[in-house]
C-alpha cells in the first residue's frame, strides 16, 4: 500500500526554492549590510572631509559659503543616512528572518521575512512616487517659469 | 510493503499569509519595476537625442576631460543598461510570482525566486562597488 501524503498547499518550497530563498537572503544581507557601513563612511566624510578646507579659507564670505556647504553636505548625508538605514532595515531583517526560516523550517518566520520585504519594497514604492510627484512638480515649474518669460 | 514518504513532517509552505504577502509584494515591486522601465527609456532617449550635447558641457565642465566627452555618454547607456536589466527582473519577479499563485505553478514560483535571486546579485555587487568607492573617499579626509 502506497502512503500518499498530499498537503493542502500545492505550492510550496521544495529543495530548489529552499536554495533560491537561502542564497537570495544570502545577498540580501551583503547589500543592506554594505549600505549600513556606506552610510556610516559618507557621515564621517561629510562631518570630517570639508573642516580642512575651511581652514584654508582666508576671507569672511569664503568662510562663511564653505560653513554652509559643509552644513548642507552634514544634512544630505544625515537625510540620506535616515531614509538608506530606515530602508535595509526591513532588507536586513527579510534576510535574517528568511534564513532562519528555511533553515528552520519555520513557516513564521519565513512569513515574517516575506512581510520584511514586502514593506521594504512598499517603502522604495512610496518614496518613487515622491520622487515622480517632486520631479513632475519641478517639471511643471520650469514650464510656468518659460511660459512667464515668454509672455 | 508500504513505502514510507521522505519528506519531512514539518515543512514550509505558501499557506495564506504567504500567498497575501507575496500577492502585495508583487504590487509594488510591478508599479516600481514599470516606473522604473519608463525612466530607462526616457534616460537613453535623452542620451540619444541629447548625446552631443551632454559631452560637450561635460567637456566644458571639465576642461580636462575634453575630447572624452563620449565616454560619459558610453558610462551613461552602460548604468541604462545595467537599470534596465534590474528592472526586467523585478518586472519577471512580479509577473513569474504572481502567475504561480494564481495557477499554483511551483516552476513559475521557482522561476520568479530565480529573477529575484538575480536582481539581489545584481544590487549587492553594486552596493560593494559603492562601500569600496565610499572607503576611498574616506582615505581621502
Amino acid at each position: 500500500m502506497e502512503v500518499q501524503q498530499d498537503s493542502i498547499f500545492k505550492l510550496g518550497f521544495d529543495e530548489n526554492a529552499k536554495e533560491l530563498l537561502k542564497s537570495l537572503a544570502l545577498w540580501a544581507k551583503i547589500c543592506s549590510v554594505c549600505a549600513f557601513i556606506g552610510y556610516g563612511i559618507n557621515l564621517i566624510v561629510a562631518f570630517l572631509g570639508r573642516g580642512n578646507s575651511r581652514l584654508s579659507e582666508e576671507s569672511f564670505n569664503a568662510v562663511s559659503t564653505a560653513n554652509y556647504s559643509r552644513a548642507g553636505a552634514i544634512a544630505s548625508a544625515l537625510i540620506s543616512a535616515a531614509i538608506g538605514c530606515a530602508i535595509n532595515y526591513f532588507l536586513y531583517r527579510f534576510s535574517i528572518e528568511t534564513n532562519r526560516g528555511v533553515n528552520n523550517l519555520d513557516q513564521f518566520q519565513l512569513n515574517e521575512g516575506f512581510a520584511n520585504l514586502k514593506t521594504y519594497f512598499k517603502i522604495l514604492g512610496i518614496i518613487l512616487v515622491i520622487a515622480l510627484i517632486l520631479f513632475g512638480l519641478v517639471f511643471l515649474g520650469v514650464l510656468a517659469s518659460g511660459g512667464v518669460k515668454e509672455y | 510493503m508500504d513505502e514510507a514518504s521522505n519528506e519531512p513532517l514539518i515543512d514550509i509552505h505558501v499557506d495564506d499569509q504567504t500567498t497575501s504577502l507575496l500577492k502585495e509584494t508583487t504590487k509594488w515591486t510591478r508599479f516600481i519595476s514599470i516606473a522604473g522601465i519608463v525612466g530607462v527609456a526616457l534616460l537613453l532617449l535623452v542620451i540619444l537625442l541629447a548625446g552631443s550635447i551632454i559631452a560637450n558641457l561635460w567637456s566644458r565642465l571639465i576642461p580636462a576631460v575634453e575630447g572624452f566627452g563620449n565616454i560619459l555618454v558610453v558610462i551613461c547607456i552602460l548604468i541604462a543598461a545595467v537599470l534596465g536589466l534590474m528592472v526586467t527582473l523585478l518586472y519577471r519577479f512580479s509577473t513569474f510570482t504572481k502567475r504561480a499563485l494564481d495557477l499554483q505553478d511551483q516552476q513559475l514560483f521557482n522561476r520568479g525566486l530565480s529573477s529575484l535571486k538575480i536582481y539581489f546579485v545584481i544590487n549587492g555587487l553594486i552596493a560593494i562597488l559603492t562601500l569600496l568607492a565610499s572607503i576611498t573617499n574616506l582615505f581621502k579626509i
